[in-house]
């Protein structure tokens, strides 16, 4: 699943949730999307926006001498 | 998840205003009063001109454009004279606020590129997902 972007509409109460992201990545993705609909009231960051963006490293030689 | 945002629905874009109110099959003309309670009357900077004793207008403050209707527009109940308001815009302008959100956001998919999929949720709300793949 590709990074997806929820938005609940119920009224003038918008609920903007951001899923497949890792990190802060969410933040810059719904910034635009937050601002345009509304003053944002309230904001809760779920467990993975503490993850770090995992970076592959590439193998090391095992030098003997 | 990442994180989760509650908002607050400010009329910000005109078009997006206009989009939305063609929807509902109404017109959104420019400048002009909005009838409201005991026939008094206030200006707006844009209105929809509605059957029935009132209209809703929406007036510019600032980046934002606030609602100009009168309070019964807001009540839970229809008491007759807010009737047609209801009937147009829905219960509390709540069917105006959803299309003009969604206006936003599929300008936003549009601008993003990403894909813009629709339901509607058992409990009335609607779920919109953009997607970027």
């Amino acid at each position: 699943m590709g990074q997806q972007i929820r938005v609940l509409l119920k009224g003038q109460k918008i609920t903007v949730e951001g899923v497949g992201f890792v990190g802060a990545a969410c933040d810059k993705a719904m910034a635009a999307i937050e601002t345009a609909l509304g003053t944002v009231k309230k904001r809760e960051n779920k467990a993975e926006y503490f993850n770090e963006v995992e970076t592959e490293h590439a193998p090391q030689e095992r030098v003997s001498g | 998840m990442s994180h989760i945002a509650q908002i607050a629905s400010e009329i910000r874009n005109l078009i997006a205003l206009e989009r939305a109110v063609a929807a509902l099959g109404l017109t959104l003309a420019g400048q002009g009063k909005v009838r409201s309670y005991g026939g008094s009357t206030q200006n707006a900077d844009r209105v929809i001109h509605l059957p029935g004793p009132y209209d809703v207008g929406f007036a510019q403050n600032g980046e934002t454009y606030n609602v100009i209707a009168d309070g019964e527009c807001f009540y839970d109940h229809d008491n007759g004279r807010n009737a047609e308001v209801r009937k147009a815009l829905g219960p509390k302008c709540d069917h105006l606020f959803e299309e003009y959100n969604v206006a936003i956001l599929e300008e936003q998919a549009a601008l993003n590129g990403q894909t813009l999929t629709k339901s509607r949720l058992s409990d009335g709300s609607l779920e919109v997902l953009l997607e970027t793949y």
